[in-house]
């Protein structure tokens, strides 16, 4: 992994870790949901400060380069969070069907009790 | 001082007889509230049969969500203290008086914590809360004996910050915030009993989701928050 690419990887990790940070301060971002991407991003301080790390690793399983190896890492990470995200919005769908359902039911019940 | 009790109930059927009686018997100065958290079980039909106060909360919101709202009933009905007292019969409503007094002194935060006097065991279970309390210490330079209790009593100013801010939830991490914001926080010993009924959501799997969160947040989040 050339110089340059760290540095590009360096600063992408930190720009990452600022905008969670303000987006948090600005109370758009809940901090549960920020946890992964901290972390994500001090993975990435982490390979981009220390390349023997990646180097070793994509060289144990046989990548053509560090650097593939890393897009490879990007490209599985964008993976989990998009899974978990599409995982999300069916448990919210669910609750918010819960929610209209429990809230015309009740709605229906005082209904009848006015009408007795 | 005007204080209200918050017990947010999820699954307590068993439990939640005994929690309020021992609030009406032991506490009867205060008002309290049961937040029915969505249970599954006949939680509701049991409070409803006691004619306890109560909030049917009817979609689960976890424990966060519950108590939120007991902090947003007391902000609405403008109560000065409001005290986080668990569903399960862990809490001893006993120490609820002394809560208030020391809020009454001018203390934000009171939380009743099991080690003032009496020392923290080795336990596998009380390595996290070590963890947390060092972490705590580490960042803002206060000691915090017991962080995971969940029996707090909270003053005026803190019941606004916990009602309306997303990202207070009643956990140790967002203590560090509340020091932050220099709110007085004190501790005073408690006794706690072991649940009686029911399973708590300690598991391997959750609490190391719950000691990264914590360590993420005391460490990398809420010493770059606003106050």
């Amino acid at each position: 992994m050339g110089l340059k690419l760290q540095l590009v990887f360096i600063f992408a990790s930190l720009m990452t870790f600022v905008f969670v940070i303000k987006k948090i301060q600005k109370h758009g971002l809940n901090i549960d949901d920020a946890i992964m991407w901290i972390l994500w991003s001090i993975l990435l301080l982490i390979i981009s400060v220390f390349p023997q790390i990646p180097t070793w690793i994509s060289k144990q399983l046989g990548f053509m380069s560090t650097s593939n190896f890393i897009f490879c890492v990007f490209i599985f990470f964008l993976y989990i969070m998009l899974f978990t995200q599409t995982a999300q919005i069916s448990k919210l769908k669910e609750k918010q069907k819960d929610l209209i359902q429990k809230l015309s039911i009740k709605e229906y019940e005082s209904n009848k009790e006015k009408g007795e | 001082m005007r204080t209200l009790v918050v017990i947010p109930a999820y699954n307590e059927a068993l439990n939640i007889e005994k929690t309020v009686q021992d609030i009406q018997q032991n506490a009867p100065d205060v008002d309290y509230v049961v937040v029915n958290d969505g249970s599954k079980d006949n939680t509701l039909e049991v409070i409803q049969k006691n004619n306890f106060n109560h909030i049917d909360g009817f979609c689960n919101l976890g424990l966060f969500g519950a108590v939120q709202t007991g902090f947003k009933l007391a902000m609405k009905e403008n109560y000065d203290v409001v005290i986080q007292f668990d569903g399960d019969g862990q809490h001893s409503a006993k120490y609820i008086d002394a809560m208030v007094k020391e809020i009454e002194y001018g203390n934000d935060i009171v939380i009743g914590s099991r080690f003032v006097s009496e020392k923290k065991p080795f336990t596998a279970r009380m390595i996290g809360s070590r963890l947390i309390a060092w972490a705590i210490k580490l960042v803002t330079g206060k000691k915090v004996m017991d962080p995971t209790s969940g029996f707090r009593a909270y003053g005026k100013a803190c019941i606004k910050d916990y009602a309306l801010d997303m990202n207070n939830p009643p956990e140790p991490d967002t203590l560090v915030y509340m020091y932050r914001k220099n709110r007085k926080i004190k501790e005073i010993q408690v006794q706690m009993s072991e649940r009686e009924f029911g399973e708590s959501y300690l598991n391997l799997v959750n609490t190391i989701k719950y000691m990264s969160r914590m360590m993420v947040s005391i460490f990398l989040i809420q010493p770059f928050r606003k106050v």
